[in-house]
């Protein structure tokens, strides 16, 4: 086995990962094996920031360009050059605080499957925002329908596929089924250009 | 720690070569269990992922690269250790080939496809329904049985290793080279 010599390292970063569990009313008792009523969501991630970290491992710095709007620049690159660049990580005159701006880096989703006993939750970046990296991410699942049913979380952290914008993980839901469930997946992406992607928090309901 | 290749070979992570960091060797420690790694001399350790349900770590994922070969540009190998008091109604093999498929998809890793329920229940369904082989892999230098199957150009082993189960997944044409070493942590 080799170690990392292709590679840059890739950096997990924690960050937060935002959890939420929606609401869930009615009682049943409904078997998985019942035919579902699939709902699923789809959510557009924003940007929440720069990991300058995990850019520099890629070979990636925030630069100002032209139009005074900070961008992820490969570092090979001259004074100047632009190439390359990866979207807009902080506009001018955003705060920058946090280098919070708030622009589409996106999509992302939870869906329930297999008879809703499994969720799958993922994330697309778009192609200007480099390729996807590594993820803090956790989806709460809620089976709480009138007296029954129980609220889980899946902390699902890593690594993305290589080369890839996108990437997908599966799980089994442990928690005890009822007639209505609900799965929120919260958290952030970081692309190999270090731009922090928020899930903006998808959520699927059956 | 160290790893014990089949081979024999002991490597030291603390002075022959980095193949973890420590942030990496946490998981493996939280994880509680012994985590199973390629023991492939061309597989490139990418990065470990890990499932964990209600702060309990239940599976650790280890992924690695192969450079191209063969006609294939695009094989990320992994091997998932997976702890088997946690399973409860889980299908390792299932979650983890239909994983592996779908990230290794050509439109999804292109960013013009996400699979829909329907196409992700027909996967899984075609996994659980492939007709499965005995195979020999090589655990720290014993020889032991596996299942194995071959879907979409891809080929699958599962193995019963006590108290975890490890599922694997790689290119059609490799198969058990994966699955040669066992790693503790001390």
């Amino acid at each position: 086995m080799k170690s990392r010599s292709l590679f840059a390292p890739r950096i997990l970063k924690i960050a937060i990962a935002g959890t939420a569990i929606a609401g869930l009313a009615a009682f049943g008792a409904a078997p998985a094996n019942a035919e579902p009523e699939i709902t699923s969501s789809v959510s557009q991630m924003n940007i929440l920031g720069f990991d300058a970290e995990v850019a520099a491992a890629n070979g990636y710095e925030l630069r100002v360009n032209e139009d005074g709007d900070s961008v992820s620049v490969p570092m090979s690159n001259a004074e100047g050059d632009f190439e390359g660049a990866t979207g807009v990580v902080i506009e001018e005159g955003a705060s920058t605080a946090r280098g919070v701006v708030g622009g589409p880096c996106g999509t992302s989703w939870v869906y329930f499957q297999a008879g809703n006993t499994q969720f799958r939750t993922g994330y697309q970046i778009n192609s200007n925002l480099g390729q996807a990296g590594s993820h803090v991410w956790n989806v709460t699942v809620s089976t709480i329908a009138g007296m029954g049913g129980q609220v889980g979380a899946y902390p699902m952290t890593g690594v993305a596929p290589l080369f890839s914008p996108s990437w997908q993980g599966i799980r089994t839901i442990k928690e005890q089924y009822t007639s209505k469930g609900s799965a929120v997946a919260g958290g952030t992406a970081i692309t190999t250009t270090g731009i922090i992607c928020g899930s903006n928090g998808p959520t699927a309901n059956y | 720690m160290r790893i014990e290749r089949a081979d024999g070979k002991l490597l030291n992570m603390d002075k022959d070569r980095e193949i973890l960091t420590p942030a990496e060797r946490l998981k493996f420690k939280d994880f509680g269990l012994s985590v199973y790694l390629s023991g492939s001399p061309d597989a490139e350790l990418v990065g470990i992922s890990t499932q964990s349900h209600n702060d309990q770590m239940e599976v650790v994922e280890v992924a690695y690269f192969l450079a191209p070969q063969n006609g294939r540009d695009n094989q990320q190998p992994s091997v998932w250790t997976w702890k088997k008091a946690s399973l409860g109604t889980a299908k390792p093999l299932r979650i983890h080939a239909s994983t592996h498929i779908v990230n290794h998809s050509p439109a999804f890793r292109a960013g013009t496809w996400i699979p829909s329920t329907e196409e992700m229940d027909d996967l899984g369904d075609g996994i659980d329904v492939a007709a499965m082989s005995e195979t020999i892999v090589n655990i720290d230098g014993k020889a032991t049985t596996a299942g194995t199957i071959s879907l979409n150009g891809w080929r699958f082993l599962l193995l019963d290793a006590g108290d975890s189960i490890v599922s694997v997944a790689g290119s059609d044409e490799l198969g058990g080279d994966y699955l040669t070493v066992g790693a503790q942590t001390l």
